[in-house]
C-alpha cells in the first residue's frame, strides 16, 4: 500500500512555540500561592479575631478588678473606722471573758490529785489572759515536793511544769513553780 | 514566554512574596502578641480571684464589726456589774453565807481600765474548811457577770481550817 503523507500547514501569524514552561510555572505558582493563602489566611484570621476578643476580655477583667479593688479600699476604710471606735473596748472585753473562762475549781482539782500527803499548796495565782499560773507548794521534805511536781507534770490538763524558786521558812521548804495548762 | 505571560508570572510572584512576608514576619508577631495576651489574662484572672477572696473576707469582717457595737452594748449591760459597790458587797455576802465562810479584813482598790469599765480589786481574808472555800470559789465561777478570782495565798492551816488571803477582781460599769 502506498503510504499517504499528510501535510500540516501552520496558518497562524507566528511560528508554533512551546507553552509548557509558562503552564508549569503558572501551575506551580498558583499551587504555592494557594498553599500560602491557606497557611497565612487561616492563622491570620483566627489570630486577629482572637486578639480582638481577648483584648475585650482583658479590658473587662481590668474593669472588674479595678471596681473590686476600689470596693476593697472602701471596705477597709469602713473597717478601720469601726475598729477605731471599738477595738479597745472589744480587746478589754475579750480579756475579761478569757479571765472569766479560767476554772479555779479545775485548778484545785489538779492540785488535789497531785499534792502528796506532806505537801501543802500555799499560793496560787494565774497570769491574766493566759494559761500560765504560778503556785507555791510547801513541805518539810524535798522528796515529797518533787513527787508533787512529778505528779503535776503528768496531769492530763498540764502541759509544762518548771521550778522557779526554792526557799526555806520556819523549817519548811517552799518551792515556787510555774505551770502551763494545756489548750 | 510572551510579555503578557511574563506579566502574569510577575504579578503572581509579587503576590507570593507578600504571602511569604506575612507568613515569616506577621504571623509569628501575632502569635507572640497572643501569648503575651494570655499571660496578661492569666495574671488578671489570678489577681481578680485574689481580690474577690479579699473582698469576701473584708465583707465578712465588716459585717462582724458592724455587729460589734450591739454586742459590746449587750455584754457591757448584761455582764458588767452596775455602778453600785453596795450590790457587789451584797453579792460577796451572799457567796460567803451560801458557802459558809467568813470574810474579814476587806480592802478595795479601784482602777479605770477603759472609758466605760472600772476594775475593783477586792482583797480579803477567809477562815474556813477547805470544802467551804471550794464552795465559795464555785459560787464565784457560777456568777455569769465579770467577777474573777485572782489569787489565793495560804496564811496558815490548823486541822481542816484554812486561813487564806484571797484577791478577786470585779468589773463594774462606769454608768450608773
Amino acid at each position: 500500500m502506498d503510504r499517504i503523507e499528510r501535510l500540516f500547514l501552520n496558518l497562524a501569524p507566528e511560528p508554533p512555540r512551546n507553552k509548557n514552561p509558562f503552564r508549569i510555572s503558572l501551575i506551580f505558582l498558583v499551587i504555592t500561592i494557594l498553599l500560602f493563602l491557606y497557611l497565612d489566611l487561616i492563622p491570620l484570621y483566627k489570630g486577629i479575631t482572637s486578639y480582638i476578643r481577648n483584648e475585650n476580655i482583658i479590658e473587662n477583667l481590668r474593669k472588674e478588678l479595678n471596681k473590686i479593688s476600689q470596693e476593697n479600699k472602701e471596705l477597709e476604710s469602713k473597717i478601720i473606722g469601726v475598729k477605731k471606735n471599738y477595738k479597745k473596748r472589744v480587746d478589754t472585753l475579750n480579756s475579761l471573758i478569757e479571765e472569766k473562762n479560767l476554772s479555779w475549781l479545775s485548778l484545785l482539782t489538779i492540785f488535789e490529785e497531785s499534792l502528796s500527803d506532806r505537801t501543802v499548796l500555799i499560793s496560787l495565782s494565774p497570769f491574766s489572759g493566759s494559761k500560765n499560773l504560778t503556785a507555791e507548794i510547801s513541805s518539810d521534805n524535798l522528796d515529797e515536793l518533787l513527787k508533787t511536781i512529778n505528779r503535776l507534770s503528768k496531769n492530763k490538763l498540764v502541759s509544762e511544769v518548771s521550778i522557779v524558786r526554792e526557799r526555806e521558812k520556819e523549817g519548811q521548804k517552799i518551792i515556787t513553780i510555774s505551770i502551763k495548762l494545756k489548750g | 514566554m510572551r510579555e503578557k505571560e511574563k506579566k502574569v508570572i510577575t504579578y503572581l510572584l509579587i503576590f507570593l512574596l507578600i504571602e511569604i512576608i506575612i507568613y515569616i514576619f506577621i504571623i509569628p508577631r501575632l502569635q507572640k502578641s497572643l501569648l503575651s495576651q494570655l499571660d496578661s489574662y492569666n495574671y488578671l484572672r489570678k489577681s481578680l480571684f485574689e481580690t474577690k477572696e479579699k473582698n469576701s473576707a473584708l465583707k465578712e469582717e465588716l459585717t462582724k464589726w458592724e455587729e460589734v457595737p450591739k454586742e459590746v452594748e449587750i455584754i457591757e449591760r448584761d455582764y458588767l456589774f452596775p455602778n453600785s459597790i453596795e450590790n457587789i458587797r451584797l453579792l460577796l455576802k451572799r457567796f460567803s453565807s451560801n458557802s459558809g465562810i467568813y470574810l474579814g479584813d476587806i480592802s478595795y482598790d479601784y482602777e479605770g481600765i477603759s472609758d466605760s469599765i472600772i476594775k475593783i480589786k477586792i482583797d480579803f481574808s477567809v477562815t474556813a474548811p477547805y470544802d467551804s472555800l471550794r464552795r465559795f470559789i464555785g459560787e464565784i465561777e457560777k456568777e455569769s457577770r465579770f467577777i474573777v478570782l485572782k489569787s489565793i495565798n495560804l496564811i496558815s492551816t490548823a486541822s481542816d481550817i484554812i486561813n487564806a488571803k484571797i484577791s478577786i477582781f470585779v468589773y463594774m460599769s462606769k454608768k450608773g
